[in-house]
């Protein structure tokens, strides 16, 4: 018989509901990647622990046309009226720029679960190119001119700090990735 | 009697019974629902995605590959639009099942759009599967327009239900496995020691609580913290397939979730309204519709829409930014579910969510 009785159909829809488990996590494994529509929650990312933590801390400035360098807050100035989704996201483009030597930077460095660098290889892949994009240069000097009146240069900065665990005071401070993005218009 | 007949009854009565509550409970979550939905401003979950450069379009494995752009403006406007129409239909329950799905595709769509600029959230997939399933409950048959407008009451089913908890089940699972295999586990170190750490002082995650609870030393406590997380998540798809473990398991979820926006301050506020279909809220929601007979239906048919038309305009003009960020729910799930969790570990399972 081809077609299942209403009972066994039934059956089957729970059984393949459950079997989505073993299957989603497999073409996770495989491709990096996370599906979508997928049921997943998000694993979390993992560092070290000892007698200190190690955290990666974002720096953004932006320079006006007088030379003149401003601190920018990157979720309150930068991406203001964002959801979470494109503040992460450019985030991530962010830390998946290019070193001092212009090497790329993997996305996460920090991370040390496998899921997760695995997942930043696609961030990696394309954030700097996404970052000196047109449009992407033409959305961030129309949020900074919320904070000075003439953008030029978009300063981006990755510190690596270590902190000892119960304080947030930073024992060191060690910047690991500087990245410039030109923001006038030419 | 086989193995495989056993199995096909114990599938029967998981969709079929276990998960059944009156209609009138499930009218009453359909309301509460697209109230929250209504007021957060789940219609602009595009629009927000709107203005997002199109350098950062990059849509995860999926059907959305299929599409090199994002969509044009006009789609974007439509569909914000079309979903809020949606849920204030499924608020006053107009062709109720209708609206139900049509919001939970809409949002489905509106989510799977959002997710393609370089990280997938995940509150809003449930929330969007659980819409499209309760369409097919009849969950439109009590406290509704179809019900004042002397429709045929529509059938009442109660699989969308175990299938939703189903699905909360594996979402749980799915969230657990990564860690097993990742280095979540790893003795030497807390991981959400880290993550919560990493939150407060590198990027400012640091309301309610966080920022005290970064300061606990000791990795006894926070490693169990690591084993609590999976065991918790693991406990779904083990309990889910008896709705008086599942509704233990919810309650201490509800909590978990309040614990979680507090200390590490990430919130899965829809979620909870998620939970609330799987107790009976025949009580509130009987009391209610007494309250609504003492009304002509006049009255019922101009309240109902401007009760569910303020509630959009308030939505669309007030809460950009917001959705999924409204916190509300998961202070007041925690609230109704602690007393209820104390009561069934001290005197046994009683009263209004219990029934």
């Amino acid at each position: 018989m081809l077609l299942p009785d209403a009972r066994r159909a039934r059956c089957l829809a729970v059984i393949g509901i459950v079997a989505l488990i073993p299957l989603q996590f497999a073409v996770q494994e495989r491709t990096g990647q996370e599906p979508y529509p997928g049921l997943f929650l998000p694993g979390f990312a993992t560092g070290h622990h000892d007698a200190t933590i190690e955290v990666w801390i974002p720096r953004v400035s932006v320079v006006d046309s007088t030379g003149t360098s401003w601190p920018v807050d990157p979720y309150s100035d930068l991406l203001r009226g964002f959801p979470s989704s494109p503040t992460s996201a450019l985030t991530n483009w962010f830390r998946a720029g290019l070193d001092a030597d212009g090497d790329v930077v993997p996305c996460r460095r920090d991370v040390r679960a496998g899921l997760s660098q695995r997942r930043c290889a696609g961030y990696t892949r394309s954030g700097d190119a996404i970052l000196q994009d047109a449009g992407t240069r033409s959305y961030l000097r129309q949020q900074l001119t919320k904070v000075v009146r003439d953008p030029e240069r978009l300063i981006i900065s990755w510190s690596t700090a270590q902190f000892e665990i119960g304080s947030t005071t930073p024992l060191a401070l060690d910047q690991q990735i500087r990245l410039t993005v030109e923001l006038s218009p030419s | 009697m086989t193995a495989a007949v056993g199995l096909e009854r114990a599938c029967d009565r998981f969709l079929l019974k276990e998960y059944a509550v009156p209609g009138v409970s499930a009218a009453f979550v359909r309301i509460l629902f697209a109230s929250w939905l209504l007021a957060a401003g789940a219609g602009r979950v595009l629009t927000r995605s709107a203005t997002i450069p199109a350098s950062l379009w990059d849509p995860p494995l999926g059907p959305l590959r299929l599409i090199q752009h994002p969509p044009a403006s006009w789609f974007v406007t439509i569909a914000s639009i079309a979903t809020t129409v949606a849920l204030v239909l499924l608020f006053v329950g107009y062709r109720t099942s209708l609206a139900s799905a049509a919001s939970g595709t809409l949002l489905l769509a509106g989510d799977a759009i959002k997710n393609s600029y370089g990280k997938i959230d995940h509150g809003l997939t449930l929330i969007a599967l659980f819409l499209i399933l309760m369409a097919a409950s009849g969950w439109g048959s009590h406290l509704s327009l179809d019900r004042v407008r002397h429709a045929r009451p529509p059938v009442r089913r109660h699989w969308p239900v175990a299938i939703s908890m189903l699905f909360l089940s594996v979402m749980m699972a799915m969230a657990a496995l990564p860690k097993l295999t990742s280095h979540w586990l790893d003795p030497s170190f807390s991981a959400i020691q880290v993550r919560q750490f990493r939150g407060v002082v590198g990027f400012g995650a640091d309301a309610y609580l966080a920022e005290r609870f970064s300061r606990l030393d000791g990795l006894v406590f926070w490693e169990a913290l690591d084993w609590i997380t999976i065991l918790f998540e693991l406990a779904f798809i083990l309990v889910v397939w008896k709705r008086s473990r599942m509704r233990r398991l919810l309650t201490i979820a509800a909590i978990f979730h309040l614990f979680v926006l507090l200390t590490l301050n990430i919130s899965f506020a829809g979620i909870v309204f998620v939970y609330a279909a799987a107790f009976d809220w025949s009580r509130t929601g009987r009391a209610l519709e007494r309250q609504l007979t003492r009304l002509s239906d006049r009255v019922k048919v101009v309240g109902a829409w401007s009760t569910g038309i303020s509630l959009a305009v308030v939505g669309r003009a007030f809460s950009a930014g917001s959705f999924l960020v409204s916190e509300t729910p998961l202070f007041v799930a925690a609230a109704i579910a602690a007393p209820w969790l104390l009561q069934s570990v001290v005197g046994g399972t009683r009263g209004e969510l219990t029934s």
